[in-house]
């Protein structure tokens, strides 16, 4: 199940059930679907986080191979 | 009555020739007055009217005869001393004797005249003439007038075919510079007695005409120098004298100038003079107008070269201060480039210092967030794992429940109905035995 939505929003989704599990908000019927949804949330924050990083560090070897040298 | 005695008109006259010739035939001289000198050109003999007037009146009047043979002689003699010819109006002194013919009369036998009496006769009168206009003070009146500068257009008194005028025209037509006069010729005679009405008239004539004539001029010449006393004559002189225009005389003789000359502008001894007289008005003009062309080309020659000279000395001035102003520019230049180089590299060298500096910091800084991120994801995952049921559940906790219900509460509780127990592994069916409504704890 793939949703489009940002990490951001992903994010705080996720913290807010965190939230809600450790103040014991949630039943132990919702818990179920509050645990499945918080683990589908993980997983997109960690795939964007990856390509993120990844991206990133493409990027940033590629600013490391940037000469700033004197100009010809 | 007594016997008439009737003699014929011949026996009368041939008594009064006898009484006549015997009583007056002596040769006297006479002073008269030639009124009128009725000469016959043909047979050259001269019937002269003499009088004698007292207060202008005639009180005495007696005809005389010139023999042709006398009156040549008499003629002569008066053009050699008098510069006259014998004319009418002349006051003479005469030497003869009365005379009687029965069919012409009694007459004055005229054998010869005094011309030394008419001369004297003469000059008083050309002095009676000049002391009148004196005493008019219109003497030198004529003299007043102004001649223009360039005199162009001329009256002439004079005889289309004279001599003089001829004279006068030739000077004038021919002169070598061209100058350009205007003539017109008013004729008239220009001796003997006649002539005085004549050139008054004329005179009268161009008076008319003022305003488009400069100067009038009289020109007699070739006519020898009989018979100038008419411009002694007063009326003529007057007219000369009082003339609106300057009067220029070429009478032509060597003797004394005539009242008409005395009077005049400015009189000359002959036509040619006149005319030179002109020429020379115009050359007076001409010349300082040829030296002042002369010295306008001069200065205009002069001007060009100096503003000639000026221009080459401004264009060589130009021409280095160009020179020295591209000099200045071009040192200007140089340093201008100079300094953008050292600017440029200094500039250079700052922004890729600041840029390697920002190069490390998005080095750092880019990795920080996203490892920060994993630590909070990490943690997140960690707490939902813990707090799964699976967990709880595995840690000894039980979930009870009565007919499906999740039962959190002792009250909550039906104490006929089972109890159906969750445990980590495996499940519970009880029955109740006893309910401790009150709470432990919370």
């Amino acid at each position: 199940m793939t949703e489009d939505i940002d990490y951001t929003s992903a994010n705080s989704e996720l913290q807010e059930i965190v939230s809600e599990m450790e103040n014991s908000e949630i039943s132990i019927d919702e818990l179920d679907i509050k645990i499945k949804r918080a683990s589908e949330l993980l997983k997109i924050c960690k795939d964007k986080l990856f390509k993120t990083e990844k991206s990133v560090q493409e990027v940033l070897e590629e600013i490391k191979n940037y000469s700033i040298g004197e100009a010809k | 009555m007594s016997e008439k005695k009737i003699f014929s008109l011949s026996s009368l006259t041939r008594s009064i020739e006898k009484v006549i010739n015997t009583q007056c035939s002596k040769v006297v001289w006479i002073k008269a007055e030639i009124v009128k000198l009725n000469h016959y050109p043909k047979s050259g003999h001269c019937y002269p009217t003499l009088v004698e007037k007292k207060n202008g009146k005639v009180i005495a009047e007696l005809r005389g005869n010139i023999w042709a043979s006398h009156f040549e002689t008499i003629n002569t003699k008066f053009k050699s001393v008098l510069k006259e010819e014998l004319k009418n109006d002349m006051t003479v002194v005469i030497q003869g004797s009365v005379t009687y013919h029965p069919v012409h009369g009694i007459a004055l036998n005229i054998i010869d005249i005094d011309p030394e009496f008419t001369l004297g006769e003469l000059a008083r009168e050309k002095a009676e003439t000049i002391d009148k206009l004196r005493a008019e003070n219109i003497f030198a009146e004529n003299k007043k007038t102004s001649l223009p500068v360039l005199p162009k257009t001329i009256a002439v008194i004079s005889v289309q075919t004279s001599k003089g005028y001829q004279d006068f025209l030739n000077v004038i037509e021919k002169n070598p510079w061209g100058y350009q006069f205007h003539l017109l010729l008013f004729p008239a005679i220009l001796q003997g007695e006649r002539s005085i009405k004549m050139i008054i008239d004329q005179l009268e004539n161009i008076k008319s005409y003022n305003k488009v004539f400069d100067a009038v001029a009289i020109i007699r010449g070739g006519g020898g120098e009989i018979g100038l006393s008419s411009f002694d004559n007063y009326l003529l002189a007057r007219k000369i004298a009082t003339f609106p225009l300057p009067v220029l005389t070429g009478i032509g003789h060597a003797t004394n100038e005539t009242v008409s000359e005395l009077v005049s502008y400015q009189s000359f001894i002959t036509p040619t003079k006149i005319a030179e007289f002109l020429l020379q008005k115009y050359h007076d003009f001409a010349m300082p107008l040829k030296d002042a062309e002369q010295k306008i080309k001069n200065h205009t020659t002069w001007l060009f070269k100096d503003h000639k000279n000026n221009i080459k000395e401004t264009a060589r001035l130009f021409s280095s201060f160009t020179q020295r102003a591209l000099d200045h520019s071009k040192a200007d230049l140089k340093q201008y480039v100079f300094q953008l180089e050292n600017l440029s590299r200094r500039n250079f060298s700052e922004e890729r210092s600041e840029l390697l500096q920002t190069k490390k910091a998005i080095i750092s800084l880019a990795q920080k967030p996203i490892k920060e991120e994993r630590k909070n994801l990490n943690f997140a995952e960690e707490k939902i794992r813990m707090l799964s049921p699976e967990n709880i559940l595995k840690r000894g906790f039980s979930i009870t429940r009565q007919n499906g219900q999740i039962i959190r509460k002792a009250e909550e509780l039906q104490p006929e109905i089972l109890l159906e127990t969750q445990l980590y592994s495996g499940e519970i069916h009880s029955r109740i035995e006893t309910i401790n409504k009150e709470p432990d704890n919370d």
